[in-house]
């Protein structure tokens, strides 16, 4: 039985794409989400929020989206956590690393706001199915 | 005291006289002999005067000197013949008068009335009385006939010297009729030599035109040929019927009655140039000044360059002279023409000017090739360097590689082993092959290596130094991901905005605020599909883009492509119908990009349809083609702008990219696309009734059991695989043979022994062998001296030869320079490993082609990926279950087997058993399954994969280390 999404941890480093991103997610598709804008701040926060599936931004300053998701996996308890990346970087090659890196899957920036919930849930579907 | 001839002139006298002058006559008539006639007549002549001296006296001409030419004297008498006589008195007055014929007569010298001096001359002769008549030759002073009486004076009857003179009479018919002998004589001699001298000529002339290559043709003024003659008639189209009678090379004369008598201008018609030159040298011109094609020297070497020419007949070339035999009246009543073949003449001098062109043309390569900054090698098949040319960069620095030395000597394994395999299908092939690699030279430097067929057994390789391009690329590459990511992300705001209001998140809108939001919302999706578009077209342009092929269902994906577009057909009020369908029907193609290209067909479609109409979508089949077509009722497409259709940034009217929302880059991706899929994408149109895009794609045909993946597996040749290779043993030590036996053996190779040199021959003149392994010290002929013998012949210049031998390091050092393309050099002890590993290597090197695997496997889609990975390095026939693999595995034989557990017909383990080859070797088996073997089962094979778990270059290296490609 599929386990139920709720609970999504954005991490976005542009400040207008957080907005649009959590009108898409919250007012579109009724979950629950926590922004971070870093990929440290993520480390940080992803312990105390137990998310159920994290959106991951690439090119982010510091630590980027793949470092972020390669310290994840070291954390306790979120080796397993999905992943998705979200980015404008979507190149073949760039779509096949993330998915080396362990990603379940990758949205491409830009996203349709109002679909953006569906494309998630089916990607969790996918997941779980 | 005068004495008179007491007795009187008898009958009997006179008839003496008479009968003696007769008798002279007739003497001098009969003989040509003019002294014997002299003689004898002067000697009858004093019989008859009965007197002491009769003598012929004859000028010296021009001088009244003269010499006693005949004589006739009695015994008591002195003789003078021969004297040179001065008279100084016999003045010119005398000769005058003996010229008119005066005789003289003198019967006392003392008493008659003459100068002393001639009484002194006349004593100093003993003469008493004298008798002189002239003799007259051609009125001219030719001598004096003389009787002398020396005993006493005598007086001279008149008889006596009337006689004397028909006697002088006679002897000067004599003198003349030998004068015209003589003459005749001398004419008749220098006719003679003249004759000779001509005929000496003329057979010089014959035999100079019968043995030098020319031929001589001579006409009259009508051009008929009146002389043919000459070795080369023939070559000048002359044939003779009974030629096969004569001896080659025999005189030509037999050529020349052919034509004799012909016209000349129709014996020659087949020489055009020949049959001009006759006519205009016949009618007195002169002929065109020499081709520009003669070399410089000719005209010198002709006295007359207007009167010759060159024709060519059937490869030979001519040079022809003309001498014309001009008339008193200055035409020409005949030609003579003697042609020279100078065709071997020419050809030596074409062969000079090539070669010299060849030299400075050398000359400019070596500067060309100087001024290539690649490095160039010659790489011999086995892979050892024949020649090379350093890079510019290089140039000054040691050189990177010795003549005649391996490659895998100074190139790291992997990439040695690369460019072997690249040098094998560049001359299976003889396709030019390329590939990159990266040397650390203290930085990494990037190369890329051009592999060209240069004959049978080498390639050339060109390798090039692109790190600065590889450097190039990665920023532009970067560059592109960059600037896209940067794009994107100002338009992954704006676009989110616009949609979340449009969707009414941000609460309703006023219907003009709901039309600008449209407007911005439209115009941000086509910015995103424009930056979408540059990235796919550069890809393209670059040769980057991706394809992963796969045979899939069509109609699913065009259903998927309809369905997506709906929406966006929506916003003109275009709808989409599919008419026909073609369920079931495969094609082999990635389906996002196919998507892409039916994508980019609706939309337009859409885009260019008058609201309110229908779009139709038909699937049809037309033999193996597959037609996916998209039909819109518009505007069709203008005359003028269908030729450019599929160009970049290509619009009908620049006004279209607008109103439309287009990029213009649409319609050239999905062409690059659909070739790349082996497709194509065309279009009819009729102005004011629509237009149809269509594109038409290969059916993806499932071959099922018959399938023959490799599609060049119809023209493979023949070839040996490693079962069947045959491997010849020389080696005289017997029990060495049979261990080198049994280890071949083993590996799966048959083998034959010779003992000695003598029997390797023997077996090698019978027998394809694809290696010998080779002794160095053998009774008789030595393994050197073989190898020696062996390279020079045909058959066996290339035969891959291992040294196997206790002094193989000393033959190493001795020979290993010698250029005998040894394979290896193997010590005793023989390592068993390293000689089968050596003799696999010559093997695949020697048949220099791919390996033949029988994969196993039910499922296609596998078998396609295996091919795709191991597509440079074999040729993969499919068996789909264990009944096939039994057929094929009877039919052919294989290098390497992989195996699936799981077949339809049961389980591929059963199959293991087959696979121990008659020789009692095992054919390599790879397990390539989704099932984990059991430690019993993994003994039995070589070596067992997981599906799952393999990677494309482990199965890659798997199967490569299993074939021995690698040390």
């Amino acid at each position: 039985m599929t386990p139920a999404l709720h609970r999504i941890l954005f991490v976005e480093d542009d400040l207008d794409i957080q907005s649009i991103a959590k009108l898409a997610l919250v007012a579109v598709g009724k979950f629950s989400i926590e922004i971070c804008s870093s990929g440290s701040a993520a480390l940080e926060a992803v312990a105390s929020y137990e998310p159920d599936l994290i959106l991951l931004d690439v090119m982010m300053p510091g630590m980027d989206g793949p470092t972020t998701l390669k310290a994840l996996r070291l954390l306790p308890n979120l080796a397993q956590i999905p992943v998705i990346f979200m980015t404008a970087k979507v190149q073949t090659h760039e779509v096949a690393h993330y998915k080396e890196l362990g990603a379940v899957d990758v949205i491409a920036k830009p996203f349709d706001p109002m679909t953006l919930a569906i494309t998630i849930r089916t990607i969790w579907q996918q997941v779980y199915g | 005291m005068v004495v008179h001839s007491s007795e009187p002139v008898s009958i009997g006298h006179l008839l003496q006289r008479e009968q003696m002058l007769a008798a002279i006559s007739q003497r001098i008539r009969r003989s040509l002999d003019l002294d014997e006639v002299l003689n004898t007549s002067v000697k009858e002549v004093r019989q008859l005067l009965q007197t002491d001296r009769v003598l012929l006296y004859q000028f010296t001409p021009d001088n009244w000197s003269g010499t006693i030419a005949v004589e006739s004297v009695s015994n008591e008498t002195l003789t003078i013949l021969g004297r040179n006589i001065q008279d100084e008195c016999f003045q010119t007055d005398h000769a005058h008068l003996y010229q008119s014929g005066r005789i003289r007569s003198i019967d006392d010298i003392q008493a008659a009335n003459i100068a002393p001096c001639h009484r002194d001359l006349l004593a100093s002769l003993q003469v008493q009385a004298n008798l002189v008549v002239p003799v007259l030759h051609h009125d001219t002073l030719w001598g004096l006939l003389i009787a002398h009486h020396c005993q006493a004076p005598r007086v001279w009857q008149s008889q006596e010297i009337e006689l004397l003179s028909q006697i002088s009479t006679v002897i000067a018919i004599a003198i003349q009729q030998a004068s015209l002998y003589d003459r005749l004589q001398t004419e008749l001699a220098e006719r003679t030599a003249i004759s000779t001298a001509l005929q000496i000529s003329r057979e010089r002339l014959q035999a100079l035109v019968s043995n030098a290559p020319i031929a001589l043709i001579a006409t009259n003024a009508e051009g008929i040929i009146t002389l043919a003659s000459g070795t080369i008639l023939q070559r000048l189209g002359h044939r003779s019927e009974d030629r096969s009678r004569h001896d080659l090379g025999h005189d030509s004369e037999q050529f020349s009655a052919d034509w004799v008598g012909c016209s000349a201008f129709d014996a020659y018609a087949h020489i055009p140039d020949f049959v001009e030159d006759l006519r205009r040298v016949l009618a007195g011109s002169l002929l065109d000044s020499l081709p520009d094609s003669l070399p410089d020297s000719l005209p010198d070497s002709s006295p007359d360059s207007s009167l010759m020419s060159v024709v060519e007949y059937e490869g030979y070339i001519f040079e022809v002279r003309y001498s014309p035999q001009i008339n008193g009246a200055g035409a020409a009543e005949g030609v003579i023409c003697v042609a020279t073949d100078v065709t071997e003449q020419r050809r030596a001098e074409e062969a000079l000017r090539q070669s010299e062109i060849l030299r400075q043309s050398e000359v400019k390569n070596r500067v060309l090739l100087k001024a290539i900054p690649d490095a160039i090698f010659r790489i011999h098949r086995d892979g050892t360097c024949l020649d090379f040319k350093p890079s510019k960069a290089e140039a000054s620095e040691t050189p990177i590689i010795r003549l005649n030395q391996p490659i895998s000597e100074v190139l790291p394994p992997p990439i040695a082993e690369q460019l072997m395999m690249h040098l094998n299908q560049s001359l299976a092939t003889s396709q030019p092959q390329v590939f990159d690699y990266q040397l650390q030279q203290g930085k990494a430097i990037d190369y890329e290596a051009r592999v060209v067929m240069n004959g049978p057994d080498e390639v050339l390789v060109i390798v090039r130094d692109i790190s600065e391009r590889k450097k190039v690329e990665r920023l532009k590459n970067e560059f592109v991901s960059t600037v896209s990511h940067e794009l994107r992300t100002p338009l992954t705001s704006i676009r989110g905005s616009l949609g979340l209001i449009r969707g009414g998140v941000a609460g309703d809108l006023s219907s003009e605020a709901q039309e600008l939001i449209e407007i911005a919302y439209k115009n941000s999706e086509r910015l995103i599909v424009l930056i979408n578009d540059i990235l796919d077209i550069e890809k393209i342009e670059s040769g980057k883009m991706s394809f992963v092929l796969k045979p899939v269902e069509l109609m699913p994906l065009v259903e998927q492509a309809i369905a997506a577009n709906r929406s966006y057909a929506e916003q003109f009020n275009v709808s989409f119908t599919l008419v026909n369908t073609l369920p079931k029907v495969k094609v082999n193609v990635d389906s996002q990009r196919f998507i892409q290209v039916l994508t980019n067909l609706l939309s337009n479609a859409a885009k260019f349809s008058p609201p309110n109409e229908t779009v139709t979508i038909g699937v049809t089949q037309h033999d193996r083609l597959i037609r996916i077509s998209v039909h819109d009722r518009g505007a069709g497409i203008p005359e003028e702008f269908r030729d450019r259709i599929f160009q970049k940034f290509a619009q009908a009217d620049s006004s279209d990219a607008r109103q439309k929302g287009g990029t213009g880059l649409g319609l050239s991706i999905a062409k690059a696309i659909t070739e790349r899929l082996e497709g194509q994408l065309g279009f009819e149109t009729e102005i004011n009734r629509g237009t149809t895009f269509y594109c038409d794609l290969p059916e993806w045909v499932s071959v099922g059991d018959r399938e023959i993946i490799s599609s060049s597996e119809a023209q493979s040749p023949a070839r040996t695989t490693l079962q069947t290779a045959q491997i010849l043993v020389c080696e005289d030590e017997p029990d060495i043979a049979l261990l080198l036996k049994r280890m071949l053996q083993q590996a799966g190779f048959r083998v034959d022994v010779a003992h000695t040199a003598e029997a390797a021959k023997q077996l090698l003149a019978h027998q394809t062998y694809q290696v010998m392994t080779l002794d160095l010290a053998l009774p008789g002929q030595d393994g050197i001296s073989l190898l020696r013998e062996l390279r020079l012949q045909e058959q066996t210049r290339l035969l891959p030869v291992v040294i196997v031998s206790a002094k193989a390091q000393q033959g190493r050092t001795e020979f290993g320079e010698a250029g005998f393309a040894i394979v290896d050099w193997l010590d005793k002890p023989i390592d068993q490993d390293r000689l089968i590993d050596v003799c696999r290597r010559a093997v695949l090197s020697s048949r220099n082609s791919k390996l033949k695997v029988l994969h196993i496997e039910d499922n296609t889609d596998v078998v396609r990926v295996v091919k795709l990975v191991l597509k440079q390095d074999a040729e993969i026939h499919q068996a789909v279950n264990l009944q096939e693999a039994r057929q094929k595995l009877k039919a052919h034989n294989f290098d390497l087997i992989i195996l699936d557990m799981g077949l339809p017909d049961g389980s591929g383990l059963d199959l293991l058993p087959l696979f121990n080859h008659e020789t009692g070797s095992l054919l390599p088996v790879v397990i390539f399954s989704a099932r984990d073997v059991n430690a019993e089962t993994a003994q039995r094979v070589t070596t067992a994969l997981l599906k799952s778990r393999t990677s494309n270059q482990e199965l890659l290296d798997t199967i490569r280390s299993l074939v021995s490609y690698v040390d």
